[in-house]
């Protein structure tokens, strides 16, 4: 007769062998990474659904290339490399299509009141997405996703001289948008029509984005 | 302490970061929508399959 001691062994090591499936730890790592990549892909592209779109796809492909990843490293940085690859190609394809953001232009004409600090987050939010999606990618990377200059420049492909001076830029720009933006000012009509456009001139084909 | 805290602990400092921060961690916090979970369900799938056709094959 087997005693309880033996069942759960048994009970351990099947899972433990189950776990050992590089498939099913691989499954383990997507279902835990699923809430920041959504985070990520959130701060690359300002809509909800196209965000959620992204993250999806780079789950498909994390999943096709998975015998391509490598245990020992950072899983994270590895599945954001997909995603902003994935983006950054997407929006090259885009380039010459004018994106007319309908939920941004909503938050620029419909002022509400609200409190002080729901107001600064919202002016932050706005702030960074006018920022150019590098800059945008290397502050979020850095300031909320808890990745090291050496991972972010992984990340992105470039020099970490380049991730520290995006950073550095991203930073003053943003302070100088919400220096330039007081804490509950609302934008007036003529403000947000001249941001509108501003966006249009920056979506219009033949600039860059 | 090491570099890495030590950076941390600027990040944390700073108002700017301590804000996108927020604006993350508020998406984290959201709960995982249903489709995802459907390509779970669909990836789950795609697996045993893929199992099946490895173990038949050997």
């Amino acid at each position: 007769m087997r005693t309880l001691a033996t069942k759960t062994q048994d009970a351990r090591r099947s899972a433990s062998e189950r776990t050992c499936e590089p498939d099913e730890v691989f499954r383990e790592l997507l279902v835990g990474v699923m809430p920041h990549l959504r985070a990520f892909a959130r701060s690359l592209c300002q809509r909800r659904e196209l965000a959620d779109d992204l993250a999806q796809e780079a789950l498909i492909k994390a999943w096709a290339a998975r015998q391509s990843y490598s245990p020992d490293t950072n899983f994270k940085a590895w599945i954001f490399t997909i995603l902003r690859n994935q983006f950054f190609n997407e929006r090259r394809k885009m380039s010459r299509v004018v994106e007319w953001d309908e939920e941004a232009m909503h938050r620029r004409l419909v002022t509400h009141q609200a409190q002080e600090s729901a107001l600064e987050i919202g002016d932050l939010h706005r702030a960074l997405y006018s920022l150019p999606d590098e800059q945008r990618e290397a502050l979020i990377l850095i300031g909320a996703g808890g990745f090291t200059y050496e991972e972010v420049a992984e990340i992105a492909g470039c020099a970490i001289g380049t991730v520290k001076s995006r950073v550095n830029r991203a930073r003053r720009n943003l302070e100088a948008k919400m220096e330039k933006r007081r804490p509950g000012e609302r934008l007036g009509a003529s403000d947000a029509v001249t941001e509108i456009f501003a966006d249009l001139d920056r979506l219009a084909p033949g600039k860059p984005s | 302490m090491s570099q890495k805290k030590h950076v941390r602990l600027q990040r944390s400092k700073d108002p700017i970061f301590e804000g996108l921060k927020r604006l993350f961690d508020d998406v984290i916090q959201e709960p995982v929508p249903a489709e995802f979970l459907d390509l779970l369900a669909k990836i789950d799938a795609k697996a045993e399959e893929e199992d099946l056709a490895r173990k038949e094959r050997a």
